[in-house]
């Protein structure tokens, strides 16, 4: 009998209104290492929730079914020469329920002898196991650890999975389905392997992870500046296609066919009205393309902007006076030079506020999604370290309590010995003699826990048991027969025997209460 | 010492066969001819404790072992 899985539930109720010489404290008997290093650390906090474990399971399940399937194929094809059972192309369906029907997982584990299968069983019972354990809410604390590294070598090998599928040369409406539904496991893995590692170290990784971003990613200001001009002329290059589509799309097909492709014509279209404007002249500093883009934005059309000289003007001109044209952008709008140069650099540089903003804007959500992929990395990361560091936790963990508990006993002796030394007690010094018995206390511990011969022969009733109790005594030199335990023993403790037997540690403690009033000094 | 338990004898094995640090384990056994029963219960009670966690420990890391092994 392993000695975890029949752990007692209920707490132990016996004599609490008896000074037990043996007293400890009690609440914890029942409790794992691991639930009270938690509450001693403030670590219950980070418990783990109904819906965590339900989906912890659920993802085992999952595996169960798989792993069961692979099993009951190979079972399977050892029916091939039992026309009852066996029928060529079977579906997975059918296989699983000839496997069920006819108990071939029973039949396997009996009769296999090949290492591949026995290896699969074992991965069966493991996982039986730990979907028990979350399914009763059982021994939680040591399934946690369990299911982490169960968790991890699923995620790395859907990861796997996933690269082989985006490789394949043609992808088919099933691989687009297996792909899915394969990224759709990875992030509900991601999610809960979270939750685990975050429950076992206590830590909130992601604000953990926070200040580290920026060894993955440049800071917001920075990737901002970096590619502000490249997305500004991304933006404006959509707005171009956006705006000269409608035009496009009133072309013929023959005229299309022209054109070449839709953007070949953008392209045109743009350099059409771009020389256009460097024709009249754009004002020192602009872009004419940039300025050509943000007029017809506008509902300007460059290409029919034209110089004009008035009556006057021209006669002005033919007599070798200085001239001055003026420039109509719009059928009733004419502008003199400085004027069209004044209108032409408000347009721009309105426009480019405007592109710049889109940019900035674009590049803010862009550089959160960086951000959010940085986080999801390093949070990664922390979980796999959190994984891969599960025995060293559990070390710890161990070497935490029982250091606490022999310090807290030291400095309760070293108390004592000093309150002595101060009232000038006069403790005798208790030395060793010839005759004295010694116990092996850990051995005796691992018999009655383990109920080792004759422990194992006992019946519940304290009546019954005594001779077998006797036996047991005995066998460590134990002078203590069924008269002692009837008539030494307070009514309460007989009375709690048939309840404490049946427990493990329950009844370690009652043999030790028992021992205790049979030499008491 | 009518306990057989809590005597000298027993109670040093019982500190050298649990998991704690060296130094508790020598400090403990110097100390242990000078312990009146009160202390020595103290101690049994220390020591039982964390026997059953080595118990407890062993079983838990065997698991986790054997889990990751087959999964």
């Amino acid at each position: 009998m392993e000695y975890f899985k029949n752990r007692e539930k209920e707490p132990i109720k016996i004599q609490q209104e008896i000074e037990m010489p043996w007293e400890m404290s009690r609440q914890d008997r029942e409790e794992s290492a691991y639930k009270r290093y938690r509450k001693k650390r403030g670590l219950d906090k980070f418990d783990l929730n109904e819906n965590d474990l339900q989906l912890a399971k659920a993802i085992c399940e999952r595996e169960y079914i798989d792993v069961k399937l692979e099993l009951a194929k190979k079972w399977y094809q050892k029916q091939r020469d039992n026309p009852i059972i066996y029928v060529e192309n079977a579906g997975d369906n059918f296989i699983l329920n000839k496997f069920n029907e006819y108990n071939g997982l029973n039949e396997l584990k009996q009769s296999e002898n090949n290492e591949e299968v026995k290896k699969i069983l074992d991965k069966l019972e493991q996982l039986d196991f730990i979907i028990y354990k979350l399914n009763n809410g059982e021994d939680i604390e040591n399934v946690t650890l369990m299911f982490l590294h169960f968790a991890q070598k699923r995620y790395e090998k859907l990861l796997d999975e996933i690269q082989d599928l985006s490789q394949e040369p043609e992808s088919t409406a099933d691989n687009f389905e297996q792909l899915n539904s394969k990224q759709a496991q990875i992030k509900e893995l991601f999610v809960i392997r979270k939750k685990f590692a975050e429950s076992i170290s206590g830590r909130s990784l992601e604000a953990e992870v926070e200040p580290l971003i920026e060894t993955k990613i440049l800071p917001q200001d920075q990737f901002i500046n970096n590619n502000l001009t490249e997305k500004a002329g991304e933006i404006v290059s959509l707005k171009v296609v956006n705006f000269f589509i409608k035009e496009w799309e009133k072309l013929n097909k023959q005229q299309r066919v022209e054109y070449g492709n839709l953007n070949s014509f953008v392209q045109l279209k743009t350099l059409e009205a771009a020389n256009a404007l460097k024709k009249i002249g754009v004002p020192a500093g602009i872009d004419p393309t940039v300025a050509s883009i943000a007029l017809l934005e506008q509902g300007y059309t460059p290409t029919n902007f034209k110089k004009t000289l008035s009556l006057w003007q021209r006669i002005k001109r033919t007599v070798n006076l200085k001239s001055e044209y003026k420039i109509e952008i719009k059928k009733n709008e004419k502008l003199s030079l400085a004027d069209y140069n004044n209108k032409i650099n408000a347009i721009v540089n309105r426009y480019t506020e405007i592109i710049n903003q889109e940019a900035v804007k674009s590049l803010k959500a862009q550089w959160e999604n960086l951000k959010q992929q940085a986080l999801k990395e390093l949070v990664d990361e922390k979980i796999s370290q959190i994984t891969e560091q599960a025995e060293n936790n559990l070390l710890e963990i161990f070497d935490y309590l029982k250091n606490k508990e022999i310090e807290k006993t030291i400095n309760e002796i070293k108390h004592k010995l000093k309150k002595n030394e101060k009232e000038s007690k006069n403790v005798e010094k208790i030395e060793s003699t010839f005759k004295e018995k010694e116990i092996d206390i850990t051995k005796f511990m691992k018999d009655v826990l383990y109920r080792k011969d004759p422990l194992q022969k006992l019946t519940g009733k304290l009546d019954n048991d005594l001779s077998i109790l006797k036996e047991f005594f005995e066998s460590y030199d134990l002078d203590i027969d069924e008269g002692d335990l009837l008539n030494l023993l307070p009514k309460k403790i007989k009375e709690s025997y048939n309840f404490q037997v049946k427990k493990q540690k329950g009844f370690l403690f009652w043999i030790f209460d028992a021992i205790a009033l049979m030499f008491k000094d | 010492m009518k306990n057989p338990f809590l005597n000298n004898k027993s109670l040093a094995k019982f500190i050298n066969a649990v998991g704690i640090r060296k130094e508790h384990k020598t400090f403990l056994l110097s100390i242990l001819p000078n312990l009146d029963l009160e202390s020595r219960l103290k101690l049994f009670n220390a020591l039982k404790e964390i026997f059953l966690l080595d118990l407890e420990e062993n079983e838990v890391l065997n698991n986790l072992r054997k889990f990751i092994k087959s999964i």
